[in-house]
């Protein structure tokens, strides 16, 4: 008996070994994926380093122009998790989704920090950028911190909290804090760096809410749709967006895919000695498939919007225009695949490769703006990274197609989305020609 | 364009097809007569796919001149394709649809009148002997039934010329028989046919003359008669000695013996199989161009 099972066994491995699909899905796919998580989890917990260290982009307006507001950005950008950016619109900024982090540095902030007043700097966030924010305020405090030490010592930062009345749960914290030597803070503070990691902080501590307090900053949700219910929008909205991203792509290379399956069985050829045959064929498929997808995007945003309170009927036609273009730029993609691919296996293969990494690092899987730039500049350049941003600037900043004097447009997406679709259909319809038409 | 008049349902002119470096058709000469039951012949790769492939608009000529029902099949392949049936060597049918979805669906592909769809429906179906698996979904059919299907699926426009391309690969005794009075049937309707088979007995049975086909070339075209009386198929069969139709056989070969003639008896008429290794020779013919369906672009 097991003589025979070791046949059979080598056998099965033999015809494996032949078979390229399950060999790149069995050691390829797993390597890149991998790859891919690695790189960007490296980066989460602060392993990355020089180039691959991702920096969350933190928009600055100094209306101060004093020195010590200039002295704060200077050290704000020797930050190695911060890039900062000089802007005058950081409210507009952060409110598009541009960047998920604004510091506002007001007039007489350097006069009012010499004299002891209390601090004003207002600290615009995207409640939607929930880790961004955590690696802000772990790379502001120490610098602030250490200004308002340098500046005011430890007795008038003191007197500045009891002046502002602080919240008394938070005020034994900031007493605490204020206690402990500057070298220990910033000891504490090192450990947890960039991370958002707050195990070692103290039980009740909670970063995001308390943390930009301690730190003399105004915290000021500016990004998400007017009215939005910050905890129930955010996270659902991202998520449906990626779902109807990458869950698209699949079920429309799949059903690309019925191509090459109708070239094995002999329905392709049967269909192009009808006199009708050539485009018609080609267009039929794409039709069907549009169809197939458009309801798979209307189940999935309809119970999106029942079950998670995702924003859908916000801006319906909007949402409608973004699901078109996106579902024809994933039938290009999609017959493209098909026309390519050989085999339906290949296909299967090489699609689930593509669209894996497309998605992750387009920003499907997690945020772009946590990876490293090179990681964020190539998955800017995906289709992913586009109908992401398209999406999610309609479901979570409200934006219209055409910028406001608050909002900027999601046009460019929706015209590159729209102009690779046709690209790509062009291209599909000429190798289909090619490959499998008529004379 | 209106197809021109001609006694010939097929005229063909040396007709070139290749595939990179392989000459898959190689100056075929070939006429068909309208009504006229066409076997054609050959060994694997000897290029009666493509030339079907050719003639059907699936893919052009090199060079050559070719008038399929008077039509060029590149310039006026939508008339054509309106006017020919072509039943696959696969099972060209959508498994998941049922026998009668499958048949209307070819008919409005292939143009048949919506008011006429349902009468050629049911023709079909009763002529494949599936009208009470009408309603029955073709992936639960057997092969036969399916091979059935698949034959009348490519009659539902009522076409003047229909190839086959092996339309009984796979099937049981029944089945076969089944698609051979499908046929017979057709031939007697003065339907133009054009039959590829390796089974050399529906050749026998269903046509009124024979092409062999090889290496792109037509190397042999008439009856089976005619095709025995070549040189080179007499010489395959041995010496032969012609005796009187009266004569007894089994005495004349006793008397070869015994004078020292080694000798075995048969009839002076070899059978189409016979024939067609005498014309194509023995040796295995592994070497096709691709996969050799119509589908494939093969030769």
């Amino acid at each position: 008996m097991f003589r025979t099972a070791w046949i059979l066994a080598t056998k099965d491995l033999l015809s494996f070994s032949r078979d390229r699909t399950a060999l790149m899905l069995t050691f390829l796919l797993p390597i890149v994926l991998g790859a891919v998580f690695g790189t960007a989890m490296s980066s989460m917990s602060g392993g990355g380093s020089g180039a691959s260290t991702p920096k969350v982009e933190l928009a600055v307006e100094d209306r101060d122009m004093s020195d010590l507001s200039r002295a704060l950005v200077a050290a704000l950008q020797t930050s190695a998790g911060l890039s900062v950016e000089p802007s005058d619109g950081a409210r507009r900024r952060v409110a598009n989704g541009e960047v998920a982090c604004g510091l506002v540095i007001p007039e007489g902030y350097g006069a009012g920090l010499a004299a002891g007043d209390p601090l004003d700097l207002l600290l615009l966030c995207d409640p939607s950028q929930a880790i961004s924010q955590q690696v802000v305020l772990f790379q502001l405090a120490p610098v602030l911190l250490k200004q308002q030490l340098d500046t005011m010592g430890a007795g008038v930062m003191g007197r500045a909290l009891e002046r502002i009345d602080f919240p008394a749960p938070q005020r034994a914290l900031a007493e605490v804090a204020l206690r402990v030597s500057y070298d220990r803070i910033e000891s504490l503070l090192s450990t947890t760096e960039g991370t958002g990691d707050t195990s070692e902080a103290t039980p009740d501590f909670d970063l995001l809410s308390d943390l930009p307090g301690l730190l003399g900053l105004q915290r000021d949700d500016v990004a998400g749709r007017a009215g939005a219910d910050v905890a129930r929008n955010a996270g659902p909205s991202h998520a449906f967006a990626a779902m109807a991203v990458m869950m698209l792509l699949f079920s429309v290379v799949g059903a690309g895919g019925s191509l090459l399956q109708e070239r094995a069985q002999g329905t392709l050829t049967r269909l192009q000695l009808t006199p009708s045959a050539g485009g018609a064929v080609l267009i039929g498929k794409l039709i069907a498939i549009a169809a197939i997808a458009l309801a798979q995007l209307v189940t999935l945003f309809a119970f999106g919007a029942l079950v998670f309170g995702v924003p859908v009927a916000e801006a319906p036609a909007l949402l409608a225009l973004v699901s078109v273009i996106w579902v024809f730029l994933a039938i290009g993609i999609g017959i493209l695949f098909a026309v390519v691919c050989r085999t339906q296996k290949q296909l299967e293969g090489i699609s689930t490769l593509v669209i894996l990494v497309m998605s992750a690092v387009g920003g499907a899987w997690f945020p772009r703006e946590i990876t490293p730039e090179w990681f964020r500049a190539v998955g800017s350049v995906t289709p992913v990274a586009w109908a992401m941003d398209a999406y999610h600037g309609v479901l979570w900043y409200g934006k219209g197609i055409l910028p406001t004097a608050e909002r900027s447009g999601i046009w460019p997406q929706l015209l590159t989305m729209a102009a690779v679709a046709l690209v790509l259909l062009v291209l599909a319809f000429r190798q289909y020609r090619r490959r499998f038409g008529a004379t | 364009m209106a197809a021109s008049v001609t006694p010939f349902a097929v005229e063909v002119r040396d007709l070139c097809k290749t595939f990179g470096a392989i000459a898959a058709v190689d100056r075929l000469n070939l006429v068909v007569r309208r009504g006229e039951s066409l076997g054609l012949l050959g060994p694997n790769g000897a290029g009666k796919t493509t030339t079907l492939r050719v003639l059907s608009t699936l893919c052009a000529a090199d060079s050559g001149v070719v008038r399929v029902l008077g039509l060029d099949p590149v310039r006026e392949g939508a008339a054509l394709r309106a006017r020919i049936g072509v039943v696959p060597q696969e099972i060209a049918l959508y498994g998941e649809l049922t026998a009668r979805e499958n048949l209307r669906f070819f008919a409005r592909m292939h143009g048949v009148a919506p008011a006429r769809i349902a009468d050629r429906v049911g023709w079909a179906l009763d002529a494949a002997g599936l009208g009470e698996r009408a309603s029955s979904r073709v992936e639960s059919f057997s092969g036969g039934m399916k091979r059935r299907l698949n034959l009348v699926a490519a009659l539902l426009h009522e076409p003047q010329l229909l190839f086959l391309d092996e339309p009984t690969a796979g099937v049981d005794p029944q089945s076969r028989n089944h698609v051979f009075e499908a046929v017979e049937e057709l031939r007697r309707a003065g339907l133009t046919l054009i039959y590829t088979t390796h089974q050399l007995g529906e050749v026998e049975r269903l046509c009124d003359r024979i092409v062999v086909m090889d290496r792109g070339r037509a190397i042999a075209d008439g009856t089976l008669e005619t095709l025995s009386a070549l040189p080179q198929v007499q010489r395959s069969m041995g010496a032969g000695l012609e005796l009187h139709p009266t004569a007894d056989l089994a005495r004349a070969a006793e008397v070869l013996r015994a004078a020292g003639f080694p000798a075995t008896v048969r009839s002076a008429r070899p059978g189409l199989e016979e024939v067609f290794l005498a014309l194509t020779g023995r040796a295995l013919r592994d070497g096709d161009v691709a996969t050799g369906d119509l589908d494939g672009g093969g030769a």
